[in-house]
């Protein structure tokens, strides 16, 4: 970072100092699983967050019954806004966890309080099938805390990713095994 | 025999989450997707709320001035409807038919300007206020007190300066020496203040003609109304994805006052352009989603909100036209009222 700029608070700096968040993706459990079963200078399949649009594709293009790919939270991104655009239904009818107020088509994200007038969400990656239309939801409105990631505990890393051949973006690419997460809010500093 | 049945439960309950999973999926595969809606239930579909009723959009487009500027952050005029538009690292100042009149150069890019009725230009750069004169000579410059200060907001308003601290989540008074006088808009359960919920920075104020400080509550989607010793007097704003209400997490994210007191608002994520009434009654739109380039297709991380390319400032001149920054354009986009065009032709007949 030149000198001149330290001082400068980015927009990715922004983030709430009351309930300053730290980034809590839960990927480095998997880090280990994928240092298990490749090689030293192996790569992987990833998606790059800063090309992937939430087309939807990656939910029912994967090889696995339920797709490979789970939408993570860079908590230190988060607004962790009592109106999430990426938890509600654009027009929600209250802001409560009623499943006809939620965005997510399989109830993959928990919403909990934390103190007012925030909240806090999380991703049940159990039910997440990687559709990505609560990270559209958030980028469209709110700070992009919530994007797409591949997660290699459950991905076979085919030879040719069934999902970057549709991907509409060109957002999917091979990274090293060793560091085999492209994390929002980290890329370029 | 505990742990089996337990293990069964879970294999159980396992199963059935995996099995709704995969109908569902079976489901969107086969019939979820039509024409209209092509991502089905995965899809994030806002379409009816980006169209405009057209009977609600009483302003026409009358004009641009191309700033010459690669990116934009602010816009503001004076009494003489001279424009200013910081951008870059830089000041331009165009007279009201949009002719270049001068430039001065800033020691970073600003957020936010406001030129006072002696014609000194205040500026809120990353976490200070610049002062300078109509030469672009720097007179003054002061720093905020907090470690977290993003100024998205001035306004210089006779011998007080109101700045907006978006990282500290407060508004500041100053006097003119950049002394200060009084922090407002912070939380006071006794005087029943909220606080800002500020989820990205922008947070915008301004001196309405009542003489109260109006301050958006971003993630409240309400526009404050405070004395200057910071009392909260009312405030008005419902979120909404409808037209008259404001959407997303956080808007509006601008807003600037016009000489009969009306508000006009931008908002981030469905950018459109309105205007309330003094009481804050939702009125028309000056612009609706249509009128700016949305970019579906930019990346989703940074395509609208790193860029700041969805984010528009506005400003209002004496007669009441509208003066939009659109960061896409890199241009003022000015839209003029249709009754006052009607009022200005009948006086040229
Ligand atoms: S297919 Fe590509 S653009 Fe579509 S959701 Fe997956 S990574 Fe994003
Ligand atoms: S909306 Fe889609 S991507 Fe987001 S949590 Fe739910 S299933 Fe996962
Ligand atoms: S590499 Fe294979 S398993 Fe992994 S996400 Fe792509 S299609 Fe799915």
């Amino acid at each position: 970072m030149p000198e001149k700029d330290k001082d400068k608070i980015s927009r990715r700096d922004f983030i709430s100092n009351t309930i300053r968040g730290v980034c809590l993706l839960g990927l480095g459990g998997t880090l280990g699983l994928v240092a298990t079963r490749t090689q030293a200078g192996d790569t992987v399949w990833q998606i790059d967050p800063n090309k992937c649009i939430g087309c939807g594709r990656c939910a029912d293009h994967c090889v696995l019954e339920i797709s490979a790919v789970k939408c993570v939270h860079n908590f230190a991104m988060c607004g962790y806004c009592k109106l999430c655009t990426g938890y509600f239904e654009p027009q929600p009818n209250a802001l409560n966890t009623g499943a006809e107020n939620q965005l997510c088509p399989t109830g993959a994200i928990r919403r909990s309080f934390v103190e007012h007038p925030y909240y806090e969400y999380e991703i049940d990656e159990e039910l997440c099938v990687g559709c990505g239309k609560c990270v559209v939801g958030c980028n469209a409105f709110g700070n992009g805390s919530l994007f797409l990631q591949i997660r290699h505990d459950v991905c076979v890393n085919c030879n040719e990713c069934a999902i970057s051949v549709v991907c509409p973006s060109g957002a999917f690419k091979r990274v090293n095994a060793s560091k085999p997460y492209i994390l929002k809010g980290e890329e370029g500093e | 025999m505990k742990s089996s049945k337990l293990s069964k439960i879970i294999s159980v309950t396992l199963t059935s989450i995996s099995v709704l999973i995969i109908a569902l999926l079976i489901y969107i595969t086969f019939f979820g997707r039509d024409a209209e809606n092509p991502g089905g239930v995965f899809s994030y579909n806002i379409d009816k709320y980006r169209k405009t009723d057209p009977k609600l959009i009483k302003f026409n487009e009358t004009g641009s001035i191309d700033t010459g500027f690669l990116s934009v952050s602010a816009v503001t005029t004076d009494l003489k409807d001279q424009i200013y538009v910081a951008g870059d690292k830089a000041v331009r100042i165009f007279d009201s038919a949009g002719n270049l009149l001068s430039e001065f150069q800033l020691s970073d890019s600003a957020n936010c300007m406001s030129v006072s009725e002696d014609d000194m230009i205040y500026l809120g750069i990353g976490d200070h206020v610049e002062v300078y004169n109509m030469d672009g000579k720097l007179l003054n410059t002061w720093k905020t007190a907090g470690e977290m200060s993003i100024l998205t907001s001035v306004d210089a308003y006779g011998d007080d300066i109101f700045v907006a601290d978006a990282g500290g989540r407060v508004v500041l008074r100053y006097d003119r020496s950049g002394k200060l006088i009084k922090r407002i808009a912070e939380p006071d359960e006794y005087n029943n203040i909220p606080g800002l919920v500020v989820p990205s920075p922008h947070v915008d104020l301004a001196v309405a003609r009542d003489g109260l400080l109006r301050v958006v509550n971003p993630g409240n989607h309400r526009i404050e109304a405070y004395t200057f010793d910071g009392y909260l007097e009312f405030s008005w704003g419902e979120p909404s994805m409808t037209i008259e209400g404001f959407s997303g997490c956080c808007n509006p994210v601008n807003f600037a006052i016009m000489p009969n007191g009306r508000f006009v608002t931008c908002e981030q994520g469905l950018t459109r352009v309105k205007i309330y009434t003094e009481a804050g009654e939702f009125e028309s739109v000056v612009a609706g989603v249509e009128s700016f380039d949305m970019k579906e297709d930019m990346p989703i991380p940074d395509g609208r909100s790193e860029s700041g390319s969805m984010v528009l400032d506005v400003a209002v001149d004496s007669i009441g036209r509208v003066l939009v920054l659109d960061p896409v354009q890199k241009s003022v986009r000015i839209f003029t009222e249709i009754n006052t065009q009607e009022s200005i032709k009948e006086e040229e007949i």
